[in-house]
């Protein structure tokens, strides 16, 4: 027990890296899916929807691993080298947006198509039916799902151990290697991770019913 | 002549999506302060007719007056979307009800009335709420003004709908069959605002497959039938002693369901 508890401090700064990792992708991932999402959904132009559409696929398409390795190994043979970290952020970043474009999507969607045609009918513009009307609904109907999917981007950074960025398990693998105690100190990490998921899926659940009209 | 032009004309209007065509050749006139109900089969062009009014869809040939103004704008042939500008002038003087209600799901009954008053005509806060309160007040749902869409039965929304098109004092109210999404037992209550609106001087035009509205509250009742009009005439003539086997079929299928 008392072993267990000498490793938190090393597992918690691999909890706190991982949890960074997670944040800074999101927020370089969100906005760029919301904006992806919008304009795939809505724009009347068939060439620049099926573009994005295919773009939105491939990010999503393409294992998360494969991307990183992609960027990790692949972009310095074009003179782009990106230390470890910044090579995970920009893979994770391509994925999220691939998957937060989807997410926003469907909830642009979600909204049912009379109350736009009523504020055709109305006469109001687009730009405060979008405001007032798409965007407050899109956003409950989305939210749940985004935090879902940001715990899902918690639990994947895992993979940022394929390039030695010091993360949780990282951290649970230096501790392995050094005591050989693997078993225990990978449960422990997959109890931190656990924790951190579950909490994140009971908010959502939480906020889904609070929001409901 | 000015006092005999119609408020709102319609001049052999056609419509076709592709190959198909919903309306052909279509003239209809409807005076100041008349109510028309407009009956027949579904997919007989009543609600592409109402649409092509206020231009959620635009005519493939044809012209809409209202007030003797052409509010279809044609270039090289073919109808072309009027201006925003133009177009929200349009809408705003041509109210509509929809058969599905369409109230704004994020917004309360009193904040759907009052979002479109101020999106749409820039109505000052105040004055938009006590609009909102009165017009809610007019259609019995001041005890509903803070309950959400989801919250109310169909007949409410209805009736909120009806009270958010009406702030926007609109000269034609247009009605897609108001009362076909709403239980039977709450479909008076939407037809007893409807009637009076109607007895205030509003110039209506009511899709509906309501025989007794149209007998009771209407002044003109048209078939529509195949996208045009079979026959026309004053409600209780119509609907008492039709000249057409189409329309008496229609009627008689009507009573029996």
């Amino acid at each position: 027990m008392s072993t267990l508890v000498s490793w938190l401090p090393d597992l918690l700064e691999g909890l706190r890296h991982s949890l960074w990792l997670t944040f800074v992708s999101l927020l370089l991932g969100l906005p760029l899916g919301l904006v992806l999402g919008y304009v795939a959904e809505l724009t009347p132009s068939r060439p620049v929807r099926w573009l994005l559409v295919a773009l939105i696929e491939l990010a999503r398409g393409l294992p998360a691993l494969v991307v990183l390795y992609l960027v990790y190994y692949g972009l310095p043979s074009v003179s782009i080298v990106l230390s470890s970290f910044w090579s995970v952020i920009l893979a994770f970043t391509v994925s999220n947006a691939g998957y937060v474009s989807e997410i926003v999507r469907g909830a642009l969607r979600g909204i049912p198509a009379g109350q736009l045609e009523a504020c055709r009918a109305l006469g109001i513009g687009r730009t405060r039916t979008f405001l007032s009307v798409i965007a407050p609904q899109a956003l409950r109907i989305s939210t749940p799902s985004l935090i879902s999917y940001a715990a899902i981007v918690f639990q994947s950074t895992s993979l940022a151990v394929a390039v030695a960025e010091p993360e949780l398990l990282s951290a649970a693998y230096n501790i392995g290697s050094i005591t050989f105690e693997y078993v225990q100190v990978f449960v422990l990490a997959g109890a931190l991770y656990a924790v951190v998921v579950v909490a994140a899926s009971r908010l959502a659940g939480w906020l889904s019913a609070r929001t409901a009209y | 002549m000015e006092a005999t032009r119609p408020q709102l004309a319609v001049k052999d209007l056609s419509k076709s999506f592709g190959d198909h065509t919903v309306l052909s050749h279509l003239d209809l006139h409807l005076d100041r302060g008349e109510v028309v109900a407009l009956i027949g089969p579904s997919g007989g062009g009543k609600s592409t007719l109402l649409r092509c009014l206020n231009q959620l869809e635009l005519p493939t040939s044809g012209q809409v007056e209202l007030d003797g103004q052409e509010l279809v704008a044609y270039r090289g042939g073919r109808a072309v979307a009027s201006s925003p500008k133009a177009l929200q002038k349009i809408r705003r003087q041509v109210g509509m009800v929809f058969q599905q209600f369409n109230l704004f799901a994020n917004m309360t009954a009193e904040q759907n009335i009052v979002f479109a008053q101020r999106a749409a005509l820039g109505t000052s806060k105040d004055e938009a709420h006590a609009r909102a309160r009165a017009l809610l007040d007019r259609v019995g749902l001041a005890h509903k003004a803070g309950s959400h869409p989801a919250q109310l039965s169909g007949g409410q929304q209805q009736r909120v709908a009806i009270a958010r098109s009406l702030a926007l004092d609109p000269a034609v109210m247009l009605f897609d069959e108001p009362t076909s999404a709403i239980d039977p037992e709450m479909r008076s209550e939407v037809l007893a605002v409807m009637r009076e609106l109607a007895e205030g001087g509003m110039t209506m035009l009511v899709s509906t497959h309501e025989m007794g509205f149209a007998k009771q509250a209407s002044d003109r009742t048209v078939f529509l039938c195949d996208g045009g009009i079979l026959e026309q005439g004053p409600s209780r003539q119509l609907l008492d002693e039709p000249q057409h086997d189409r329309t008496r079929q229609f009627l008689r299928a009507l009573a029996e369901a």
